[in-house]
């Protein structure tokens, strides 16, 4: 009795800690960001940021204070504003996901939201430019993601999930100046 | 803890041994001792000399591209147009001294990786892109050659035309000397421990090109879009 | 099994009771005493420990007395116009350094409730010019009195109560907080 006893409490920490293994997250899930998900005009609000997307736009050129660039571009325009403090609020995460392929926001624009300065409670807008391959643009889904940090680990991150081969595509698209929203 | 008092110590058992290896002993005693060096100096300088003695080791023969020829690795697809000697290059984000001038390359790169990849120094371009007769420099200047961006960042599968730039001293090239570029290729690596995600580290020579230098003096050509176009 | 066996097993841990008291005591306290001590070294480089005014009233923080502070809803002027859903708020701070100069940042400005929100000095972004005597921080100032008077870009639905808050460089982890009479 005691030897089967022992043997089948030893199967069972074996497969209690096989289990263990089996469920514990890599570093990858443990440290993933706080995806918040929003539709085009809501307002998604994240840990120390709030951020409207107003409008995407797909163009073949874009322009801003006399710079302009072939692309093809991808131009969201939106508002944010810190939430909790406007220290180190600055939408330095910008990026956009499309078939496995991350492109990170442009900083050829002189003018753009991308690591622009937040403030708390009174939103800012403008645009955030994506210089893409034809390819992208035809795509039918891509996720962009806003957030305070460059790096994005453990933090929140506002999340639109999008069709760009259903947006129209114009020949040139003028990014929005940044400024006050209101 | 110690054995208790009045179990047999292992005394027998070792005693056999040392009577039994005692002729090692004696043998090691009679190797004189002062030759070991003398042998030990004699077979490195045989064994050196069997790979070639300290002669400089013929560089492993890389692939020879000429100007404008693409040289595709799994992180980037690069192509050097054209060489450049320039009296001064800002745009680039490189300063000059008296004596001194820029050596600018005009490349274009495509990121073939699935993230976006930086330009600053020690990434992508930077350890892509070498000087055959100064490997360890990297690029002191790397701006887009359409809007001067600096350290712009290469998007996956977006072509960008690249200016990387070298301060060298006035007299080390001239008009027409052959420039010998490195390709290097490099390794993605995924960080462990306290580094995360992924990186391209370890540029290995893959491939080597000479291009004819041109000097275009104190000119502005370097940065507009189409040289010569108007002429 | 055997009883034998069972009170030889009760036997084991009552003849090492002490040994297992001390394990339960001491493995607690040292994880107690490392996560202190970690926690201890990085509070002590931030502003943690509010040495707090009395609405309207002042407090003595290194060496100097500093206070009593008080905010005011100002018209910006022509230069700027406060965007729709917020306003334009001054905090002055008189200060006595006594017999030393003292060093401060230019301060910051609190909710004390809710979320606690924080807003950095706005002065440079809505281009508010404050009067020449009026300085953004302690920067090169004597012994003499003076007073800091800092503008901040606030929404309407901020309405206190509020702090003023100064960090001391030296001081840290200690700051001082002024309330603001409501």
């Amino acid at each position: 009795m005691r030897r089967w006893a022992a043997a089948l409490g030893g199967t069972a920490l074996v497969v209690a800690a096989w289990g263990t293994a089996l469920v514990t997250p890599d570093d990858a899930e443990a440290e993933r960001p706080f995806s918040v998900p929003v539709e085009i005009g809501d307002r998604g609000e994240g840990r120390n940021l709030a951020v409207t997307v107003t409008g995407i736009r797909a163009a073949d050129a874009a322009t801003i204070d006399g710079w302009d660039a072939e692309g093809p571009w991808l131009i969201v325009d939106l508002e944010a504003a810190a939430v909790q403090s406007d220290l180190r609020a600055t939408l330095s995460h910008a990026t956009l996901s499309v078939d496995g392929r991350t492109y990170r926001a442009s900083e050829r624009p002189p003018d753009s939201m991308f690591r622009s300065e937040l403030a708390v409670g009174v939103p800012r807008s403008g645009s955030i430019a994506f210089e893409l391959p034809e390819e992208a643009l035809g795509d039918d889904v891509a996720v962009l993601s806003l957030g305070l940090e460059a790096d994005p680990r453990l933090d929140s991150l506002i999340e639109v999930h999008f069709e760009p081969s259903t947006l129209d595509r114009i020949e040139e698209a003028e990014l929005m100046s940044s400024g006050w929203a209101r | 803890m110690l054995a208790p008092v009045g179990e047999p110590q292992p005394t027998e058992p070792q005693a056999v041994p040392k009577r039994r290896f005692r002729w090692v002993r004696a043998a090691a005693d009679r190797v004189p001792t002062k030759w070991v060096a003398g042998i030990g100096t004699g077979v490195f300088l045989a064994v050196t000399a069997a790979f070639g003695g300290l002669e400089t080791v013929e560089a492993v023969s890389l692939p020879e591209l000429t100007a404008g020829e693409e040289h595709r690795n799994d992180q980037l697809a690069v192509t050097v147009k054209r060489a450049v000697l320039i009296d001064e290059l800002p745009e680039a984000g490189v300063t000059v001294e008296p004596g001194e001038r820029v050596l600018a390359l005009i490349v274009d790169a495509e990121n073939l990786w699935d993230e976006p990849l930086p330009t600053t120094p020690g990434y992508s371009l930077s350890s892509t892109v070498a000087l055959a007769d100064d490997p360890e420099a990297e690029p002191e200047g790397i701006s887009r050659y359409d809007d001067t961006t600096e350290n712009p960042w290469l998007q996956p599968g977006v072509l960008a035309t690249i200016v990387l730039a070298w301060v060298v001293p006035a007299d080390r090239h001239a008009a027409g000397d052959e420039l010998r570029v490195v390709l290097n290729d490099e390794t993605l690596f995924t960080g462990t421990a306290v580094i995360s995600g992924q990186y391209w580290d370890n540029p290995v020579p893959a491939a080597i090109m000479a291009l004819d230098i041109e000097d275009v003096g104190a000119g502005r050509d370097v940065a507009e879009p189409d040289p010569g176009a108007g002429e | 099994m055997t009883v034998d066996a069972l009170t030889n097993r009760r036997g084991w841990w009552r003849r090492n009771a002490l040994p297992l008291v001390g394990v339960a005591v001491l493995l607690p306290a040292t994880f107690g005493v490392i996560a202190w001590n970690e926690w201890n070294e990085y509070f002590s480089g931030q502003a943690t420990q509010p040495v707090v005014a009395p609405p309207g009233g002042s407090v003595e923080f290194e060496g100097a007395v500093w206070g009593p502070a008080e905010i005011e809803v100002v018209d910006p002027g022509a230069e700027f116009e406060a965007p729709a859903g917020s306003q334009v708020v001054t905090a002055a701070v008189p200060v006595d350094p006594g017999a030393h100069a003292v060093t401060c940042h230019t301060p910051t400005l609190r909710e004390t409730t809710g979320a606690q929100r924080e807003w950095s000095d706005a002065t440079f972004d809505i281009g508010w010019s404050p009067a020449p005597d009026e300085l953004g921080s302690c920067a090169l100032t004597g012994t003499d009195p003076f007073t800091i008077t800092v503008a901040f870009l606030v929404p309407l639905d901020a309405t206190g109560p509020f702090a003023v808050e100064l960090i001391s460089p030296n001081a840290l982890p200690r700051f001082a907080r002024l309330l603001v009479e409501p």
